[in-house]
């Protein structure tokens, strides 16, 4: 069953030289229980359509449908209870917490504005989360900048889990941190899904993360979505040339296979104000006269979604 | 190993002092790297990686830093003990680096062009027009039209700052290049382009290079040997095959299970618990110890040498061979 | 987990903050010297003219101009009343006002800058445009066109020296709410339900507070300065009230024949300022948790 659905979700901002277009008629939806991973490179808007999403961010056009309600148009109000459904985990842990408050005081701060609790019932609660993710009670009245990327993130998790959500956003939650703390803190992630039943919106840039964590796997690119599929599906069958070029470019461990790199050409063409054929024409080494047409996301095999012309051609299906 | 190599670091130890307290950044390390070969020091934030790259070129921070003890020998010459005026000669003709962020490593006031240009003037007698055309050669070199030599950094995409800053150090051909996470502020894709072209000029300069990085995938790709290294210690040096076929070292092998796989699903990471050591309070005996499912009592207390596993497979940990017991 | 060891938790919490706070401001040698020297002035101030056993106005025209002895230990004016106890009344007043017009001008600026800063847009232009034309008029002048206007008396001369510093602390205020205005977490603070006023004067303030603690310490010595500036021009505080400025106004027709009369009031001024400039310094460093060592 489908907890969230998204449909021709649109946000443009204005810039002195015309519209952003940073996300583009991206529809998906997400199931219950399950990781939606989105992936893409800098500046493809996968952040800015986690932030619409859960509403903080305005959108353009567009309709989001959470739990079978449409939260599309909510008032100040509501906009304020969904938080205790959909809560966010920011990329940087350095940033995203405020350098003036203790862990607890951080960790707090949902629990008083989104429960309305009690200091005794704040207190007990604050024990509760700092337990769930792995953080010491010593730490209780550190600041920030006193612990390390991996506990600073762990409180930023605390943080989104106080307001008890069904849905969370991770924003690049691990692309801070080293590669032992990373391990550590996808395993709290996974343990936390499995443990409260959570759905997550993965954001990132890394592919091998993605592949673990996620149930599917949504490819953005220049603010549209290119390819959707389960996980397995996608690295295993890749459809669109953006993914299959993206997947080759990943440096792997692995000495004994070398891959077969597709290097693109070229650079990210620009947002603002882009035509209205496939964005990624520009750098696809397979491009024709009819990429410049607008490109619909269709099911190509079961679940498996493709924005691209060619694809039919391309992987003979 | 008595043998005269390329570079020949022995028994390097650095420390900063800060705030009174004496942070041991590097350790006793021991590196070789031949002519033509690329050497990847592989490690977490705050190994030490970047303050072995920057001793090589005599560039740490004055006077909170300290080269306590060890050499540095480039083709039989100490680093360590060259005049500031030989280094000045050294550093961007002989030895050039590549800092991890381009956005930072560019005047954002001067075209890249007369960038590139000033580096080449400083270290060759050659006149302003020579060098502009050797700027431009050297921006068509790695892919960017050689028209845009009068543009200014803040033109530039990410990728093509990085292209800038690896053409202003390869501006004068130097024998070594120092690549400190050159591509890690990189998208996947223009990462791809920058290590391949990297791997393109290595070959046809014959340069010997060091790489920086915390990412094994891109060690696999361009690396001839590699260090890992773990509070300012090599714990472990090999090849490449010795090291991604036979890591011999309980964190090398940690490292490599924390790494999600691309192409093996497994629900649960292997993670390495606990965090690396204080450089203020480092433990008595091995360095990795605290946080080593394998570790014996004697880890705890006494200091191993690296031994040799294979021929030139090196490795700090006693056990290496006998982890499983 | 105990219910005792969850009320008394936030106990700790508190104090520990607070204390940390006062530690690291007693650490700062400089910043402690300078509190050292304000409390004693504020104490002199207080108690002092009850010591002197001399009224501060009262003439007695007997004992004019003489010089300091041990019977007047700073000396009498041109009118026979005791310098040292018109300094110390004369400090209530020019302290005062100096406090109270720094408060009302940084109240005003913190919150004026705040809104702007966050806020941004057409309201930040029109506010902005608005101080531009203010500033442009010179500080000291615009206080005495505004004194002028109002008139003398404690509450306008706070009125006057208030206002023309809103214009320099909103916009100190704003920057340094523009340089938070993006971070991160402050939308961590909207995604767990804050309000833009929360997020405003909860989360971005206090941590941009920091240029204006000092600058706000700075700022009482500058209205005591500038109060001293109208006094000395005859407006501000009138006689026979005794201020600091009023009272070198008086001396410097003096100063070759009886050069005492200026001495105490200008001592007393240069001390005020220097404590304060040096505790808010210390102020600074205190409050800021990441400057822990």
């Amino acid at each position: 069953m489908s907890l969230l659905e998204i449909k021709d979700l649109k946000k443009y901002f204005s810039t002195p030289r015309g519209q952003l277009h940073a996300v583009d008629d991206v529809t998906m939806s997400i199931n219950a229980g399950e990781t939606m991973g989105v992936v893409g490179e800098s500046g493809c808007g996968k952040s800015t359509l986690g932030r619409t999403i859960i509403n903080l961010q305005p959108k353009t056009a567009g309709q989001v449908i959470f739990d079978g309600r449409d939260i599309t148009n909510l008032s100040k109000r509501e906009s304020k209870n969904l938080r205790n459904e959909m809560q966010i985990i920011f990329q940087d842990p350095y940033s995203s917490l405020n350098p003036r408050y203790t862990v607890a005081q951080t960790i707090q701060m949902p629990l008083k504005t989104l429960k309305h609790m009690n200091k005794a019932d704040m207190e007990a609660e604050t024990d509760r989360l700092m337990d769930m993710v792995g953080l010491d009670q010593r730490f209780r009245l550190s600041y920030p900048h006193e612990l390390d990327g991996g506990r600073r993130q762990r409180i930023g998790i605390a943080r989104a889990l106080a307001a008890n959500p069904k849905f969370i956003v991770c924003d690049e939650p691990v692309s801070a941190l080293d590669v032992s703390i990373q391990a550590q803190i996808l395993n709290l992630l996974m343990d936390l899904q499995d443990k409260f039943g959570l759905t997550y919106m993965f954001i990132t840039h890394n592919m091998a993360v993605v592949r673990h964590i996620s149930h599917n796997i949504s490819v953005m690119y220049l603010g549209q979505l290119v390819e959707t599929s389960p996980t397995d599906d996608l690295f295993e069958h890749p459809l669109h040339p953006y993914t299959k070029a993206l997947l080759s470019a990943i440096p792997v461990p692995d000495i004994d296979h070398p891959l077969k790199r597709i290097v693109l050409q070229g650079e990210l063409t620009s947002p603002i104000e882009p035509g209205v054929g496939c964005r990624f024409a520009a750098r696809c080494p397979y491009q024709t006269e009819a990429c410049n047409e607008k490109q619909e996301l269709r099911e190509v095999l079961p679940n498996h979604f493709v924005s691209c012309c060619k694809v039919h051609e391309l992987n003979n299906i | 190993m008595t043998e005269q190599r390329f570079l020949k670091i022995r028994d390097l130890t650095i420390q900063y002092t800060s705030g009174g307290q004496i942070i041991k950044a590097v350790n006793g390390v021991n590196l070789d790297l031949d002519e033509g070969k690329t050497l990847a020091l592989v490690g977490e934030t705050g190994a030490g990686k970047t303050t072995i790259a920057k001793s090589i070129l005599q560039i740490l921070p004055h006077p909170q830093s300290k080269v306590v003890s060890g050499s540095i020998e480039l083709n039989g010459e100490d680093m360590i003990k060259a005049s500031e005026e030989r280094l000045r000669q050294i550093r961007g003709s002989e030895i050039a680096m590549i800092f991890q962020d381009p956005m930072t490593s560019l005047n954002p006031v001067m075209t890249v062009g007369d960038q590139i240009a000033e580096v080449i003037e400083h270290h060759q007698d050659s006149t302003d027009k020579s060098a502009i055309d050797r700027a431009r050669e050297m921006l068509e070199l790695v892919g960017i039209p050689g028209d845009r030599i009068k543009e200014y950094p803040h033109q530039f995409s990410g990728g093509m700052k990085q292209r800038v800053v690896i053409a202003m150090a390869l501006a004068c051909n130097p024998k070594l290049l120092l690549a400190d996470e050159p591509t890690s502020a990189l998208d996947v894709t223009i990462q791809a382009q920058v290590l391949e072209m990297i791997a393109k000029l290595r070959d046809q300069f014959n340069t010997s290079m060091v790489l920086i990085t915390h990412d094994l995938g891109i060690v696999a790709e361009a690396a001839d040997t590699v260090a890992i290294i773990y509070a300012g210690e090599v714990l472990e040096y090999g090849n490449k095959e010795q090291i991604f076929h036979r890591p011999q070292h309980p964190y090398t092998k940690g490292l490599f299970g924390a790494i999600p796989n691309l192409y093996v699903k497994a629900r649960r990471l292997h993670n390495i618990e606990g965090l690396p050591p204080d450089p203020t309070n480092l433990p008595v005996g091995c360095c990795f110890a605290p946080r080593c499912p394998y570790a014996r009592e004697d880890c705890k207390t006494t200091k191993f040498e690296a031994h040799e596993v294979e021929p030139g497979h090196l490795c700090s940990c006693a056990y290496a061979e006998h982890l499983e017991d | 987990m105990t219910v005792a060891k969850s009320v008394t938790a936030p106990k700790i919490k508190k104090q520990s903050q607070a204390k940390e706070i006062f530690k690291r401001f007693v650490k700062n040698r400089s910043a402690v010297i300078g509190m050292i020297i304000l409390a004693i002035l504020l104490f002199a101030i207080i108690i002092g003219p009850y010591l002197t056993g001399y009224s501060a106005t009262k003439i007695d025209i007997r004992s004019r101009l003489q010089f300091p002895s041990a019977k007047h230990w700073f000396g009498t004016d041109d009118n026979g009343r005791d310098v040292l106890t018109r300094c110390l009344v004369g400090g209530r007043w020019s302290l005062g006002c100096g406090i109270l017009a720094t408060i009302i001008s940084a109240g005003g600026g913190i919150i004026l800058g705040s809104l702007t800063g966050y806020l941004g847009g057409k309201f930040d232009m029109v506010v902005m445009r608005f101080l531009d034309i203010i500033q442009s008029i010179p500080g000291l002048l615009l206080t005495i066109v505004i004194s002028a206007a109002l008139g003398t008396g404690f509450d306008k001369t706070i009125l006057a020296l208030a206002l023309g510093g809103i214009a320099g602390y909103t916009r100190m205020m704003r920057s340094s709410i523009m340089r938070v205005r993006d971070e991160e977490f402050l939308e961590a603070a909207e995604a767990v339900g804050c309000n833009s006023v929360q997020r405003i004067f909860g989360q971005a303030l206090p941590n941009s507070m920091a240029p204006m603690i000092v600058s706000i310490t700075q700022g009482v010595a500058d209205r005591i300065l500038g109060l001293a500036s109208l006094s000395y021009i005859g407006l501000g505080i009138q006689p026979p009230d005794p201020e600091w400025g009023a009272m070198l106004n008086v001396g410097k027709q003096y100063i070759r024949t009886y050069p005492y009369l200026i001495i105490l009031p200008g001592i007393m001024i240069a001390i005020t300022v220097l404590s304060l400039n040096l505790m808010g310094d210390g102020l600074r460093d205190a409050l800021d948790p990441k400057l822990k060592d």
